[in-house]
Parts: C-alpha cells; sequence; structure tokens
C-alpha cells in the first residue's frame, strides 16, 4: 500500500489488498466509542484531569459536543471519500483523497486508533509486544491500530509540503 | 469610548489571570510523527521545536508546550483535543 500525491489537491492510496481494504472499510465501526466507558472516556478527555471540577464540567457542557460533531464530521468525510472515490477491484484497490480533506482522515483514524486501543485495554505495553498469532479480539484490535497508524504515516508523509 | 473599554477590561483580565500550562502527556497509540505535526499545527512551532516537545512527552511522560492566559490555553486545549491528543491545563507554580 502507498499514498502519493497526484496533483496539488488530490492524494491516492493505492495498492490496497482485499484485507487492507476490508479493515479500511470497518474504520467507521473501529472509530466508534459506544458500548466501552473507556472508549468513550478516551474521546472525551476534560480540561483539566480532573484538577479543577468545576473548569471540567462546564468544558464538558460547552466544548466536547463541539468535539464530537468534528469527530463525527472527520468519520463521515472518510466514508463519503471510500464510497465516492474507490477505485479498482477488492483485491488492488485504490482511494482518491481530496487534500482538503488530509486532516478529516488523520483524525478519524487516530479516533479508530484510540478508541480500539482503549476498548481492548492495549496498555504500551501491550503496543510494543509483539502480537501472538491468534484470532483473539484483543489481538485482531491491535492488528487494526497498527493498520490506521500505517495509513496515518503514509498520509503524513504524502501530504507534507515538499517546499518545507 | 466603547474602544478603549473594551481595552481596559481586556487589561484587567489579563492581569488578573495566573499564566496557565497547556501539558500534552503522554499516550501509548498516538504516532510520534502524527504529534510532532500537530505541535507544528496548532503552535506554530518549527519542525526542531516540535520534536523537541514530542520527544519530551514520549520520554517524560509530559511536556508543556505553551504557558499563558487561560481563555487562549484553553483554545489550544480544544484544538490538542480535536487531534485526540492527551491534553490538559494546570496553573503555574
Amino acid at each position: 500500500m502507498r499514498a502519493r500525491r497526484l496533483d496539488e489537491d488530490t492524494l491516492e492510496i493505492s495498492g490496497i489488498g482485499f484485507l487492507e481494504g476490508a479493515i479500511l472499510w470497518r474504520l467507521a465501526a473501529a472509530a466508534d466509542p459506544h458500548g466501552s466507558a473507556a472508549a468513550e472516556e478516551r474521546l472525551a478527555s476534560s480540561l483539566t484531569g480532573g484538577a479543577e471540577p468545576g473548569l471540567d464540567e462546564e468544558w464538558k457542557e460547552h466544548v466536547l459536543p463541539e468535539l464530537k460533531a468534528l469527530f463525527a464530521s472527520a468519520v463521515e468525510i472518510v466514508r463519503m471519500d471510500l464510497v465516492g472515490s474507490w477505485l479498482g477491484p477488492g483485491s488492488d484497490a485504490a482511494v482518491r483523497v481530496p487534500v482538503a480533506h488530509v486532516e478529516a482522515w488523520l483524525i478519524a483514524l487516530n479516533q479508530a486508533r484510540l478508541a480500539l486501543a482503549a476498548r481492548h485495554k492495549l496498555t504500551e505495553k501491550a503496543m510494543t509486544r509483539r502480537p501472538p498469532d491468534n484470532l483473539r479480539p484483543r489481538t485482531l484490535a491491535r492488528l487494526f491500530v497498527d493498520f490506521f497508524g500505517g495509513l496515518q504515516q503514509l498520509l503524513l508523509e504524502a501530504g507534507e509540503d515538499p517546499a518545507r | 469610548m466603547p474602544g478603549t473599554l473594551v481595552e481596559q477590561e481586556t487589561e484587567t483580565d489579563d492581569a488578573l489571570d495566573v499564566p496557565w500550562n497547556v501539558v500534552v502527556h503522554n499516550d501509548p497509540v498516538n504516532l510520534m510523527s502524527y504529534v510532532a505535526q500537530v505541535f507544528q499545527k496548532i503552535f506554530g512551532y518549527s519542525r526542531q521545536r516540535a520534536e523537541k516537545h514530542m520527544l519530551e512527552v514520549h520520554r517524560q511522560g509530559r511536556s508543556i508546550v505553551w504557558t499563558g492566559g487561560r481563555e487562549r490555553a484553553e483554545l489550544y486545549i480544544q484544538q490538542l483535543h480535536g487531534w485526540l491528543l492527551l491534553a490538559t491545563i494546570e496553573r503555574t507554580a
């Protein structure tokens, strides 16, 4: 899988294999924290981490709804890009991403990684350990987290200003 | 004049406002390159400065990335949370 700039306005992620495509199309579900208090908490951080309860309460009331809307919008942008610009067969596909959508992709991919890691309790130790060769949900979660991270890295590199 | 009044109010608020630190905390999931790019985007830091803060977060568990008035500190936290970094504000000692 690789990402490259087609022109000033468009990136293309290509060489998406069957399994990679299957994971990518599950991004919205992976990013959804519902049903896991840990995932919901990770996507709704407080302002002071509990040091100033009054400020945290105001934050929860006034800012968190805006952030939730931002996260939902990012996931929706990715979903629309997948639906609207998925190219090629399932075994060697590509997707075109407007450069203006790259930030939304990075946020949606991060949302999915963080929600999965929180839902499946992937600690720092678990993240650095080589995943065991089995199909436990936690192992699969680690696979998704690594895959979405790899895609983020490709987008960061492809989206960099060439003049910098 | 209304303009003058607003300026005086701002001055008073600033004078009363204890400086606050914007602190970014370590997270085992966020990519190091992602964190550095977020610092560049939000604070306009050079790549070198952004990477210095990113490494501080990674190695020491936290980094104070900005210090100043509360209102602006909260704005930065909102942006950092928008990129899903773990970040809080704290009063300076």
